[in-house]
């Protein structure tokens, strides 16, 4: 080989040696020259000049193998973990003052950032792709909701009245809550109640500052302490649990569950479906944010969620969540709550206990009254007291639910249907438990507050007190009764009260229960908006249209009933009722007789003497079951002279022992009219507002099977003769400048059309 | 220096003497074990550096460090689902020079990848896998298979969202295949997804099975270019 190749190989051989070795030496002098290393060497230097003791200068963790926290954070942030603090400098001062303690939980789970990491950079998760970076300074609280993700927010109302009332005490002049109050605090040692809520208070506070007011003869007891009633004491520690020491959140939740958000956004698997799940909308990610042009203020998570808040589809083209019309404070605030949905898996044993208290014993974070549930659910929709609501953007409006007139046709069990399966095709969602986590009871307790919005109609012995007018009796009549009941309380839809023996069998109370409260199973509506001399007028007149009916009935046959055995009453009502009042007493071709109203108002004597003195009408075309007592008729004046009282005695104690079975029951009475007329008679009334084929154009549509099956023949009937005041639906039992007058058939006929599979209805 | 080397240590050691004339020259490569696999005599021409561009020798350099680092990186992994990932970041953030480890071992395979690819290109336009090196070629083209998929199995072992979506993607390409692809899917990840089953077979793959077979595949690609007579050589002029 000549010396010249050789040498050269010899030169690039040494040189790539070099370089080698160089390349060697340059890595531990990367891992020795580091941030924390500089940090806590800069440590050590302000402890020496501070007479505190170095500490050994190597990397810092915080581990805890329970929570999976493996947290380096203090590494550099020295004064945070266990070593001893130098309070100014940022990095040497101790961490502020919490409920828990950093050395223990680690710094991740609340400030989130990646705690392995000993670099500033990735440490905070400012690097690419880092799924949960650091919460920025001011957003801090969020990170509660990392653990806490059931804070208690109670009953909004109740809590804001507590705190009124918290602070007219003058509670404040001894406890410190949220950084205000607490002058006497350590004369008397009053606790803060800032993080009360979560700590947990004694249910005798109020007994024992009550003794203490009473006992003392001067002092902060005596003087600052009003004597509370119960209520107030009660709306006062509404107001403590919602103290969490967190109050940027806590209003934040408040205003969540008030504004009805829940209506659309499930947390923790409880809400509406209609927008997505937010339970942890707080890890959501600034690369899954698109910042529309023109974005104001800087891009951040917070000042997204602030923008989409405000508007929601500026933001998100084609979100079709409302705009709320929110003021810029309160998207703040709502933000920072977003952005504390960030729920963590983490060990049981470090549940906070309003996590177990939702999550692990099904209490609610909500209080689970009818009005903070109808807030909490139906609000954004349906306004704040039912009122419905329209959000300009959107093509569809809420119906009023609270108002009196659907209330008043509506029973139960539609609205109940109408709540657990919704209305597919709308934005009403099913609020079952399957689909939206609300409990039965839950649901239950929405429909009882809705029915509190009803008018409170006067007691009967106001009623009875009150002097009839005549006139005011025959107008009412007029207008309200005559379509179904007949213009001299013949009958038609509803029963007749025209014959003596009606006039006989049934007293005022019973008719006036019936008037207020309706007849459930009937198209029987409440009429609870009508004043007492209203009542009493309308009392009066139906008496009167019996007047001329003669002779006066002899009722003595009714005296001595004997008490009813309701097994045998099975049988009994099964051979003489069930033709024409249906099963269970629900309806048919004659009136429901079966439900609780009814027969909570009506008497044996009453149910007896209709059966046995003669009030029930033959159905054409039915024939009575053998054996069992016939039927008798309406016209023969005559009372029946057959009838076995035992046997109906029986009946009707079976037919009670059946309505106090906790069975939810349809009304099944039927309208039984004529669907060709039907048809005709839709076409020219109701397809201009419901569309014709029922798809709802202005009105609501009216086939939706959802709907159909929820929504008896008698809910259907009782709508059309009293229409809907506040909306465009009319009164068609009276004369109306663009809509016909209907009587008794007219309506049959449309709802057997409206029920018809021809129609609207489905098969 | 010649009492040392007549020392009896040394000569139990070593038995030549110094590389001084041309039979200690040929003693030396005949009777070292890491130098016999170089043929006895090697032309000038096959030294120049633009005749091979170092291809061949520069990716075994690169497994050498990947072994190296590789063993290294292991005593700090655990080939399982809750550590692999902590592991990386320790590595990354408080062993001792592990950035650099990991980056070494990242960028020489890389290297390595590359350099066998080149490789390859050199040999085929230089016409070397002409006969009788045609099953040389074919040895080549096994190490190529074998190198690819160190490249493969490690991608999956640092357990992060990209080792997650490479490898589903890569081994949903794979039960593409006609007839045979679910099984062959199902052969890949031990299992019908990618789990802790796919975990330990990339990482046995990767540390064991493959390395070997690329040890023994390099052995006789080295010991077949020897026994053909050294690099191939055009014909002069």
């Amino acid at each position: 080989m000549p010396p010249l190749a050789l040498g050269r190989m010899i030169l690039i051989s040494a040189v790539l040696a070099v370089a080698f070795v160089a390349a060697l030496a340059v890595a531990p002098a990367q891992s020795y020259f580091t941030e924390w290393r500089r940090v806590q060497e800069q440590y050590n230097a302000a402890a020496r000049a501070s007479g505190k003791s170095a500490m050994e200068v190597q990397i810092q963790q915080i581990w805890n193998p329970t929570l999976g926290v493996v947290d380096r954070c203090t590494s550099c942030h020295v004064g945070m973990g266990g070593i001893e603090p130098i309070p100014g400098a940022p990095l040497f001062a101790a961490h502020p003052p919490i409920p828990h303690d950093p050395a223990e939980i680690g710094c991740t789970l609340c400030h989130a950032g990646q705690g392995r990491a000993t670099t500033e950079r990735d440490a905070h998760g400012k690097v690419h792709h880092w799924f949960d970076p650091i919460l920025p300074r001011g957003e801090e609280e969020a990170g509660c909701g990392s653990c806490h993700s059931a804070l208690p927010v109670g009953a909004p109302d109740i809590a804001a009245e507590g705190k009124r009332l918290f602070e007219r005490f003058d509670c404040l002049a001894c406890h410190r809550v949220e950084g205000r109050g607490g002058a006497k605090v350590t004369a008397i040692g009053a606790p803060d109640l800032s993080g009360i809520g979560l700590a947990g208070f004694s249910p005798g506070w109020h007994e024992h500052h009550l003794g203490r007011h009473r006992a003392e003869s001067s002092g902060p007891f005596l003087e600052n302490y009003g004597p509370l009633d119960a209520r107030e004491a009660d709306a006062i520690e509404a107001y403590l649990r919602t103290l969490v020491a967190a109050p940027r959140i806590s209003e934040g939740k408040r205003l969540f569950h008030t504004r009805g958000c829940r209506g659309c956004h499930k947390i923790g698997g409880v809400g509406g479906e209609d927008g997505p799940e937010l339970t942890q909308v707080g890890r959501k990610g600034i690369e899954t944010m698109l910042f529309p042009a023109g974005f104001e203020g800087p891009e951040t998570v917070r000042d997204w969620h602030v923008a989409h808040l405000l508007s929601p589809a500026s933001v998100v083209p084609g979100s079709t969540m409302p705009n709320l019309h929110l003021a810029r404070s309160e998207a703040e605030s709502l933000a920072l709550y977003l952005l504390s949905l960030r729920r963590s898996e983490v060990a049981a044993a470090y549940w906070p206990p309003d996590r177990l208290r939702v999550e692990k014993l099904g209490e609610r974070e909500f209080g689970t009254d009818g009005r903070t549930l109808f807030q909490v659910f139906c609000s954004a929709c349906h306004g704040t007291s039912g009122e419905g609501h329209r959000y300009g953007e959107l093509a569809q409006a809420f119906p009023a639910v609270a108002n009196p007139d659907f209330l008043a046709v509506a029973p139960d069990d539609f609205i109940i249907q109408t709540l657990r399966k919704g209305r597919p095709g709308r934005r009403m969602p099913a609020w079952g438990a399957m689909e939206s986590g609300l409990r039965p009871a839950e649901v239950e307790a929405i429909v009882r507050w809705l029915r509190s919005r009803e008018p409170v109609p006067p007691p009967f012995e106001e009623v009875a007190r009150a002097v009839p007018d005549a006139n005011l009796g025959r107008e009412t009549y007029a207008r309200e009764c005559a379509v179904c009941h007949g213009a001299n309380g013949e009958g038609a839809i509803g029963p007749s009260h025209n014959t003596a023996v009606f006039a006989a069998l049934a007293d005022d109370r019973l008719l006036y229960r019936t008037i207020v409260d309706g007849r459930s199973g009937c198209a029987m509506p409440r009429f609870r908006d009508l004043d007492a001399r209203t009542l009493a007028s309308l009392l009066g007149f139906i008496r009167s249209l019996s007047a001329g009916d003669a002779p006066k009935p002899d009722l003595t046959r009714l005296d001595g009933l004997p008490a009813g055995d309701p097994v045998r009453g099975a049988a009994a009502y099964a051979g003489a009722c069930f033709v024409c009042h249906g099963e269970a007493g629900m309806g048919g071709a004659a009136p429901a007789i079966g439900g609780r109203t009814f027969l909570d108002a009506a008497s044996d004597r009453f149910l007896a003497g209709n059966y046995l003195m003669g009030r029930c009408r033959d159905q054409k075309g039915v024939a009575p079951s053998g054996g069992a007592p016939a039927p008798h008729s309406e016209d023969t004046s005559a009372p029946r002279a057959g009838g076995d009282a035992a046997a109906v005695a029986d009946a009707i104690a079976w037919l009670r022992s059946e309505a106090a079975r906790p069975v939810a029951r349809r009304n099944l009475w039927q309208a039984g009219g004529d669907v060709t007329r039907g048809s005709s008679l839709y076409a020219r009334t109701c397809a201009g507002c419901h569309g014709a084929r029922g798809e709802g154009k202005e009105g609501p549509s009216l086939n939706l099977p959802e709907f159909q099956s929820a929504a008896a023949d008698a809910y259907l009937a009782a709508t059309i003769i009293r229409g809907r005041r506040g909306t465009a639906m009319p009164k068609f039992s009276l004369d109306q400048p663009d809509f016909p007058r209907l009587g008794a058939q007219e309506v049959r006929d449309l709802v057997t059309f409206l029920r018809s599979p021809g129609g609207t209805g489905h098969k | 220096m010649s009492f040392l080397q007549r020392s009896r240590l040394f000569r139990s050691i070593v038995r030549h003497g110094l590389p001084d004339s041309v039979r200690n020259r040929a003693l030396v490569t005949f009777t070292n074990f890491f130098l016999h696999i170089q043929p006895v005599k090697v032309r000038l021409r096959a030294m120049q550096f633009t005749r091979t561009f170092y291809l061949g020798g520069l990716s075994a350099a690169c497994f050498f460090i990947l072994v190296v680092t590789g063993v290294l990186l292991m005593f700090y992994y655990h080939p399982s689902v809750p550590r692999a990932y902590e592991d990386m970041k320790d590595l990354e953030f408080v062993v001792s020079s592990g950035v650099f480890l990991r980056n070494l071992h990242r960028w020489s395979a890389h290297a390595m990848v590359a350099l066998v690819m080149l490789h390859m290109v050199r040999v085929f336009f230089a016409g070397a896998y002409r006969p009788p090196r045609e099953f040389n070629w074919v040895i080549g083209v096994v190490l190529l298979l074998l190198t690819i998929g160190l490249s493969y199995t490690g991608y999956l072992l640092p357990w992060d969202q990209l080792a997650y979506w490479g490898v589903t993607v890569g081994t949903n390409m794979a039960a593409a295949v006609p007839v045979l692809g679910d099984q062959i899917r199902f052969l890949m990840l031990g299992g019908h997804g990618v789990n802790e089953n796919a975990l330990i077979r990339f990482y046995v793959l990767h540390c064991v099975v493959l390395p070997l077979a690329l040890t023994v595949g390099i052995a006789l690609h080295i010991w077949r270019v020897r026994k053909d007579g050294g690099l191939y050589l055009p014909p002069k002029g």
